[in-house]
């Protein structure tokens, strides 16, 4: 079975094809691309988005402490 | 269960802190909504510079990783909502406004805010708690 659909949404304004096209163009997107994003963004299951991020720690050199971290946000306070 | 959390609660599980990340994930993911004082982005964005900077994450990873903190769902809220409530708490504890944000917003909303921040949880007890704890 097909795993996508396709979805046409009428009477959106113009100032937001307008934020979508600039958002996509900054980023080097395509429209669609960017809106299918931000749909995945605010539909996303929780659960799957942190187990992505678990995945993705494979990516650092290393995981950061606590303190670490801490210093981190508090770098951006001083 | 709708919770405030405190950025460093998604930034331990972001860059899987050990002997943290495991309980930080069980908050985020047993709670419906979350939110959060729109601070929070700064801050994390700022997490994952200094990750990248001391190369902890390559750099082309950064975006992404953002962009997976994104969908977490957190619901920013404006800082001017709650910065007179949080200054006025700084001003009585001593604690900077920075942190009384997310005291303020916890206790506007009648809700708990899931810390690891221990000076918090010992200057505001009736708010902040442990994630473990909630």
């Amino acid at each position: 079975m097909k795993d996508t659909a396709t979805l046409t949404i009428r009477n959106i304004p113009m100032r937001i094809v307008r934020g979508l096209k600039s958002l996509a163009r900054r980023r080097g997107r395509s429209m669609e691309q960017e809106v299918r994003d931000l749909l995945e963004e605010h539909v996303a299951e929780r659960s799957s988005v942190l187990r992505q991020i678990e995945t993705s720690w494979d990516q650092q050199s290393r995981r950061p402490s606590a303190a670490e971290i801490d210093s981190w946000i508090a770098a951006g306070r001083e | 269960m709708k919770v405030v959390v405190d950025t460093n609660v998604v930034a331990y599980h972001l860059l899987g802190t050990p002997r943290f990340a495991a309980e930080a994930a069980e908050i985020l993911e047993a709670a419906d909504e979350i939110l959060a004082p729109a601070l929070w982005e700064a801050e994390l964005a700022n997490v994952i510079w200094m990750a990248a900077r001391t190369s902890v994450l390559p750099a082309r990873e950064a975006s992404s990783r953002l962009a997976l903190a994104a969908r977490l769902g957190v619901q920013s809220v404006p800082v001017r909502t709650l910065w007179h409530g949080a200054l006025v708490r700084s001003l009585q504890s001593g604690a900077a406004v920075y942190d009384t944000l997310f005291v303020e917003l916890a206790d506007r909303e009648q809700l708990t805010l899931a810390t690891f921040d221990q000076k918090l949880i010992r200057a505001f007890p009736a708010f902040a708690k442990r994630p473990k704890e909630i």
